[in-house]
């Protein structure tokens, strides 16, 4: 952040305590093109960089009653940052941990067959029934992309969720949905 | 959610606030209640009979200072980690550590040199003043909690601990006014381990310091 900008965040923040909507959105678009910059610059090109911003966006928004203006804005604003990045770092480690993504799809069992073994073997409405037990996100997800046959890039950006979290989201799905089928299977 | 759509919503909704008092006077807003607490719990637990005299020996009033010192820094340390950026956060965080640290080396040092152990079945008062401290640290620390949690601390392990060891160190200093129980293992056990066990309750209930923060009827946790 440049000592302009820094000045410009500062204006800007005093009008937003004071309860300037627009103020408050030129404000947090600027930081969010700061907090990518500089998360990009540190964790490099990862794909939950949008979560790093919204998350700083959101305790920006919580803490902004603690900017006191008479002190310098980038501090406060670099501590909320980095402790963000940490945040999700971690978070991202957990998963990583516990979670199997890759950029290959497991296919689901009802799609790995083809469209007559899989009307043999399953039926439409235990199929309809098995996607209607899934959780919303998950059912919209699987939906997406393997009935609709949508990119993992364009379903990530019409959910607003990162592709990492669109694919983690889908595998979770297509495990639900083997055990459910899977169980109902003679 | 897009995080235009974020910015949309957050600007959408914003409101007037009022940025907060620095530490310090937020600090002093926070002694101003240990206060009261502390004279409540003296007035009822009543103050030892020869406490004037104890004052003017050295091992009690060092031991009463190390606590309020302890009380003073924790709840500044608090209340200084609780704002984002603040430049004195590592110097004020190291100073509590090594006050609180010195207390410990104390009333360690003073056990080993009576050499009589910890008095855990033979001294029947300890657990008294052990609850009694507990007791009387319970409101300022709801209040100190309370007033972190209104900033943004970042740190929620740090900033819980400090906040937890603020209210007991204040409350350790009242059970000593109160105590009439001249023994370092029983100090120790009933005046200063209550002290490291809020401080650890304190840790654990980290989490009551983050504030969520609702988009568009999802909450995330901050």
């Amino acid at each position: 952040m440049t000592a302009q900008q820094e000045q410009e965040a500062t204006a800007l923040m005093i009008r937003a305590q004071a309860g300037d909507g627009q103020a408050y959105a030129a404000l947090l678009t600027m930081l969010s093109s700061t907090a990518r910059h500089y998360a990009r610059s540190r964790l490099g090109e990862v794909a939950w960089l949008d979560d790093v911003m919204q998350e700083t966006l959101l305790t920006i928004h919580s803490a902004r009653r603690t900017y006191d203006p008479q002190r310098p804005f980038a501090p406060w604003f670099y501590a909320i940052l980095s402790s963000r990045m940490i945040d999700v770092l971690r978070k991202q480690k957990r998963v990583r941990a516990r979670e199997f993504a890759t950029d290959t799809l497991p296919e689901p069992a009802s799609a790995s067959t083809g469209a007559h073994e899989a009307s043999d073997a399953l039926d439409a409405r235990r199929l309809k029934a098995a996607l209607d037990a899934l959780p919303d996100r998950q059912r919209e997800i699987v939906r997406a992309l393997k009935l609709e046959d949508q990119s993992v890039k364009d379903v990530s950006a019409r959910l607003g969720m990162s592709p990492s979290a669109v694919k983690v989201a889908a595998h979770r799905g297509y495990r639900a949905l083997r055990r459910l089928l899977g169980d109902k299977e003679p | 959610m897009r995080t235009e759509d974020l910015i949309a919503d957050l600007a959408g909704r914003v409101t007037p606030v009022r940025p907060l008092p620095p530490p310090g006077r937020r600090a002093a807003a926070w002694l101003v209640i240990a206060i009261v607490v502390a004279a409540a719990g003296i007035a009822y637990f009543g103050a030892r009979r020869d406490l004037w005299t104890r004052l003017t020996q050295l091992d009690y009033l060092w031991t009463a200072v190390l606590a309020v010192a302890t009380s003073a820094l924790a709840v500044f340390a608090t209340l200084v980690l609780s704002v984002p950026g603040a430049e004195q956060t590592t110097r004020v965080q190291r100073l509590t550590v090594v006050v609180l640290s010195i207390w410990a080396a104390t009333m360690v040092w003073a056990v080993l040199e009576a050499g009589r152990g910890l008095p855990f079945t033979t001294d029947r008062h300890w657990p008294v003043c052990f609850t009694r401290v507990v007791l009387v640290s319970i409101v300022p620390a709801i209040a100190l909690f309370a007033m972190a949690r209104r900033a943004a601390p970042l740190s929620l392990g740090w900033t819980a601990a400090f906040a937890a060891s603020a209210a007991a160190s204040m409350a350790a200093l009242v059970v000593q006014i109160a105590c009439p129980v001249d023994n370092a293992g029983h100090a120790f056990l009933g005046h200063f381990a209550p002290v490291l066990v809020i401080a650890g309750l304190g840790v654990a209930a980290r989490r009551v310091l983050a504030r969520r923060a609702v988009v568009r009827g999802v909450s995330r946790g901050m």
